[in-house]
C-alpha cells in the first residue's frame, strides 16, 4: 500500500508538472523536471492554503488523494497525446555506438548499487529523526494547522527549517503518516529522477552520449547517492530541484516553461535554508545566459522566470521569520565578536574543509572539478564557468556559515560541510559536461544550452 | 572562444569507462561485505554509531503504540544516564499521534497524569497508567 501510494503520488506530480509546464509541447519532457514542478506547485499551494485555512488531517489526506487522481488524469491525457508521436528513442538506442552503450550500462549499474544500498540500510541520520522526518510525520498526523511546531514538546526540533520538504513527503505518502519505507522509496524515486534529469541536461549542454552516461554513472557513485546518511534528508531533493530549475531554464521557450522555471527555482528555499542563496545564484546565471542569447527578446522571458522565483524566495523568508516559531539560527548571538575571535582558526578550518573535500568517497571529484573550473575560465566556456561559479560560491558560503555558527566552527564543519557540499555535485558535474560540450565543438555559440 | 584541439581517443574513453566499472566492482564488494549495516561511506563511519543508538526502536515503539490508547499523552521514562533529548526526538518521530508530556528518569514521579512508558536499558518496556497497565 505504501509503495503504491508513493509511486502513484510521484506519477501524479509528473502529470501535474507536464500539464502546467508544457501544455502545448508534444515532445516528451524528462520526468525529473516535471516531478519537481508538480511537487513544488502542490506543496506550496497546500502550504499557502493552510495559512488562511488550517487544514486538518482528514482534509489533508483527502486533498492528497484528489491531487493523485488529478495528476493521473493529466498524465493519462498527456500520454494519449504523445502516443504514436515519439518513435525516436528506440532508433536513438540502435544508433548508439558500443562505447555509448557500455557507458550507459555503467550508469545503470551505478544506479543499481544505489538501489541495493538504500534497500539494505535502515534510516539512521539524526537530522532525519530530529528535523525532516519528524515534521513530515507530524504534518501528516495532525494536518497543516502547524500547532505542533509551537508546542513545548518539540523543543529539540529545528523549527526555523522550511516545511516544503516535510509537506512534500507527506503528500508523496498520499496523506498517510510516512513510514521509514515511504522515505526510502521517495529517496530512490528522487535519486532516479535526478539521474534522468541530469543525463538529459548533460546532453543538452553538449556532452557526447558516452560522456553524459559516464557523468551520470559518476553522479550515482558520488556521496549523495552512496552515503546512506542522505536517506531521509533534504540534500537529494535540493539537488533534484536545482537541476530541474536549470532544465526548465534551458527549455524556457514559452511562457508556461519560463513560469515553470521560476516556480521550480522558487521552491529551493522551501526545501532547505541553503536553497535561498542557491536559487538567487541560479537566477543570476539564467539571467546572464538569456542576456547572451538574445538581449531584446529574452528580457521578458527573464522577468517571467524571476517574478515567481523572487516572490517565492521572499515568501520563504517571510514564512520562516514570521510564521514559523522563532529559533536561534546559525548566525544568532554576537556574530561580529565571534568572527573576530575565530580569525585565528581560519587555517585550521580551511585544512579541515580540504580534508572533507578530499575524502575517498568523492572519488577525486573536487580535484577534477577544480581543474575543470580552471579550464572553463581559460577556454571562456560560458555555461561551464557559470555553473562552476555557482558551486564554488555556494560551497564558500557553507564554509562561511560554519565559520560564523554559534556552535564551535570546527565541530559545525565536521557535522555539515561534507553533507551540504554533496548536494552541489550534480551542478559541478554539469559544469564538466558543459566543458566537454565546448571541447567537442568550440565553434557553437555561447548560448548552446539555451537554444 | 578558444579551442582544445584534441578529443579523447576511443582508448582513453574506454579507459575512463573501465575506471568507473572498477569503482563499481569495489563498491559492490564493499556492500556485499557490510550487508545492511552502514559503515562503508565517509559519514556513515563518522555518525552512524552516534546517531543510530538502538536498532530495536521501530519494533519497540510499534509495541508501545499497540499498548497506548488514542489521544494518550505519553511520558517516556528512561534509565539513568540516557540522553533525554535523544529519546524525546525518537518518541516524537515514532509516536506522531500522541502528545509527549516529556522524558524523565525512570524513578521520576512528576508525570503521573500521563501514560508512562518505562524503557528498559537492554530492550523491553512497560506502560503504566493509573487504571490499566499493559
Amino acid at each position: 500500500m505504501l509503495i503504491a501510494a508513493v509511486l502513484a503520488s510521484t506519477l501524479a506530480f509528473v502529470g501535474v508538472g507536464w500539464t502546467i509546464g508544457c501544455p502545448e509541447e508534444t515532445a516528451p519532457l524528462e520526468p525529473g523536471s516535471a516531478f519537481a514542478l508538480g511537487g513544488a506547485v502542490a506543496s506550496l499551494a497546500l502550504l499557502f492554503l493552510a495559512i488562511v485555512w488550517p487544514i486538518s488531517a482528514p482534509a489533508f489526506g483527502l486533498m492528497a488523494w484528489t491531487l493523485v487522481l488529478f495528476g493521473f488524469a493529466m498524465l493519462g491525457r498527456r500520454i494519449d497525446r504523445l502516443r504514436g508521436g515519439d518513435t525516436t528513442r528506440p532508433a536513438a538506442w540502435r544508433r548508439a555506438s558500443w562505447i555509448d552503450r557500455l557507458a550507459g550500462a555503467a550508469a545503470v549499474v551505478a544506479f543499481g548499487l544505489f538501489v541495493w544500498k538504500i534497500a539494505a540500510v535502515q534510516i539512521w541520520s539524526w537530522d532525519h529523526f530530529a528535523i525532516w522526518g519528524v515534521k513530515a510525520r507530524q504534518l501528516a498526523a495532525h494536518g497543516l494547522a502547524l500547532d505542533f511546531l509551537a508546542g513545548p514538546q518539540i523543543h529539540p526540533l529545528r523549527t526555523d527549517h522550511p516545511l516544503g520538504l516535510p509537506l512534500l513527503w507527506a503528500l508523496l505518502s498520499a496523506g498517510q503518516v510516512p513510514q521509514p519505507l515511504s522515505f526510502k522509496i521517495a529517496h530512490l524515486m528522487m535519486g532516479g529522477l535526478l539521474a534522468i534529469c541530469f543525463r538529459d541536461l548533460a546532453r543538452r549542454f553538449g556532452a557526447a552520449t558516452w560522456a553524459a552516461n559516464l557523468l551520470t554513472a559518476t553522479l550515482c557513485l558520488s556521496p549523495l547517492y552512496y552515503d546512506s546518511e542522505f536517506l531521509g534528508l533534504a540534500e537529494m531533493p535540493l539537488a533534484l530541484w536545482s537541476c530541474a530549475a536549470v532544465s526548465w531554464a534551458v527549455r524556457s521557450r514559452s511562457v508556461p516553461q519560463a513560469l515553470a522555471c521560476g516556480l521550480t527555482l522558487g521552491f529551493l528555499p522551501w526545501l532547505k535554508q541553503e536553497g535561498l542563496p542557491l536559487a538567487l545564484l541560479l537566477l543570476c546565471v539564467i539571467g546572464a545566459w538569456l542576456r547572451r542569447a538574445s538581449p531584446a527578446h529574452d528580457r521578458r522571458t527573464f522577468i517571467r522566470i524571476a517574478a515567481p522565483a523572487l516572490a517565492l524566495c521572499v515568501a520563504a523568508v517571510v514564512y520562516q521569520r514570521w510564521v514559523l516559531p522563532p529559533e536561534d539560527g546559525f548566525l544568532a548571538g554576537n556574530l561580529r565578536e565571534r568572527l573576530i575571535q575565530r580569525s585565528g582558526e581560519v587555517p585550521e578550518l580551511l585544512q579541515l574543509a580540504l580534508y572533507e573535500l578530499l575524502a575517498w568517497d568523492w572519488l577525486g571529484f573536487w580535484v577534477v572539478f577544480a581543474i575543470g573550473s580552471g579550464c572553463a575560465i581559460k577556454l571562456r566556456s560560458p555555461n561551464a564557468r557559470a555553473l562552476a561559479a555557482i558551486v564554488w560560491i555556494q560551497s564558500a558560503l557553507y564554509l562561511a556559515v560554519c565559520y560564523g555558527s554559534p556552535a564551535p566552527a570546527a565541530e559545525q564543519l565536521r557535522a555539515a560541510f561534507y553533507r551540504t557540499c554533496a548536494a552541489l555535485v550534480p551542478l559541478g558535474l554539469l559544469a564538466l559536461a558543459a566543458l566537454a560540450g565546448d571541447r567537442k565543438d568550440a565553434t557553437v555559440s555561447d548560448s548552446r544550452a539555451l537554444r | 572562444m578558444k579551442t582544445i584541439p584534441s578529443r579523447p581517443t576511443r582508448l582513453q574513453t574506454l579507459g575512463l569507462i573501465l575506471l568507473v566499472v572498477a569503482i563499481e566492482i569495489g563498491r559492490a564488494a564493499n556492500l556485499a561485505r557490510s550487508g545492511a549495516v552502514g559503515g562503508v561511506a565517509h559519514n556513515e563511519r563518522r555518525w552512524h554509531t552516534w546517531s543510530y543508538r538502538r536498532s530495536d526502536l521501530p519494533s519497540l515503539f510499534a509495541r508501545v503504540r499497540s499498548c497506548l490508547r488514542e489521544g494518550d499523552t505519553v511520558a517516556v521514562m528512561v534509565p539513568h544516564g540516557q540522553h533525554h533529548g535523544w529519546w524525546q526526538v525518537m518518541t516524537l518521530y515514532y509516536l506522531p499521534d500522541h502528545r509527549l508530556a516529556g522524558v524523565y528518569d525512570i524513578d521520576d514521579r512528576t508525570a503521573r497524569a500521563a501514560a508512562r512508558v518505562f524503557i528498559r536499558r537492554h530492550g523491553g518496556f512497560h506502560v503504566a497508567r493509573p487504571a490499566a497497565p499493559c
